[in-house]
């Protein structure tokens, strides 16, 4: 067997490169897409119950928070695979932290309505989504953007359904969004 | 490696190859998913594979996700150290050549 020349094996890294970093983003999309269908369900549940009975507001986010905690908890230990992994404290964790640091920004923040606050948590989960698409794919780019732009539309050209535009645009965007990155 | 690794030394399993090592432990890669990175025909995709699988650089799970049947792909411990060695191959004929 011939030993392949120096511009042959340049040639087979540059694909193995390209190959890995395909690999990469579809194993990323992969295990992000559940949790975005996950959370675009419960953004109709929190926002569309804030917006059409705001006194269950409450109970509405209290119960989307415990459920996105736990459910999301369960999909991070099936991430990637079919198999279900041991309890991961790991991912526990950055749940506890991401809860932690949405209530310290808040508190410092101190905003005035209701509003302000379905408008922040978002955009910071936006955020996330664009930083995460940086390392992993252009698909998380595009969802986090689009994330940011519907709710900052929704906040300032419809504040008085925010949470109606929200639930239904919003949620459907995550949903949608899922959905896209599994077709990858 | 004086020579290369006559497995891995072929166009579709060094693709494959490449495909599977970005995924952490244990984790698999479905058989279409793998289609689509690669861009194989089905025949000549799962041939190659059965070649790796023969020579212990994959495995292969085949199983049901829910009642759909599945094929699932994931690199060896063997197979993922007999990439590492062939890439090093392949730096090292870049950078004697570069030298």
């Amino acid at each position: 067997m011939t030993e392949p020349s120096r511009n042959e094996a340049a040639d087979a890294l540059r694909d193995i490169e390209q190959t890995q970093r395909k690999s990469y983003s579809v194993y990323g999309y992969k295990s992000a897409a559940p949790f975005l269908i996950l959370w675009g369900v419960l953004w109709i549940i929190g926002y569309g119950t804030t917006d059409l009975s705001p006194r269950y507001a409450g109970d509405a986010w209290l119960l989307v928070t415990v459920v996105g905690f736990v459910g999301s908890t369960l999909l991070g230990m099936r991430t990637g695979t079919a198999e279900r992994r041991p309890f991961s404290w790991r991912i526990f964790f950055s749940w506890i932290t991401a809860i932690v640091f949405f209530c310290a920004i808040i508190s410092v923040l101190k905003p005035t309505n209701g509003a302000q606050v379905g408008a922040v948590i978002p955009l910071l989960v936006a955020c996330g989504y664009v930083i995460l698409g940086i390392w992993i794919g252009a698909r998380l780019v595009v969802a986090g953007v689009v994330i940011a732009a519907l709710t900052l539309t929704g906040f300032y050209f419809l504040p008085q359904h925010f949470g109606l535009w929200m639930a239904a645009i919003g949620g459907a965007t995550l949903i949608g969004t899922g959905l896209w990155l599994r077709t990858v | 490696m004086d020579q290369p690794d006559q497995i891995i030394h072929q166009p579709v399993r060094l693709k494959i190859m490449a495909a599977l090592k970005p995924l952490p432990g244990d984790e698999m890669l479905e058989f279409v998913r793998l289609k689509s990175l690669i861009g194989a025909t089905e025949g000549n995709l799962g041939a190659h594979i059965g070649t790796l699988e023969q020579a212990g650089y994959v495995k292969v799970v085949k199983d049901f996700n829910g009642k759909k049947p599945r094929t699932r792909v994931a690199l060896t411990k063997q197979g993922r150290r007999a990439f590492e060695d062939y890439v090093t191959y392949l730096r090292g004929i870049v950078n004697s050549a570069q030298g």
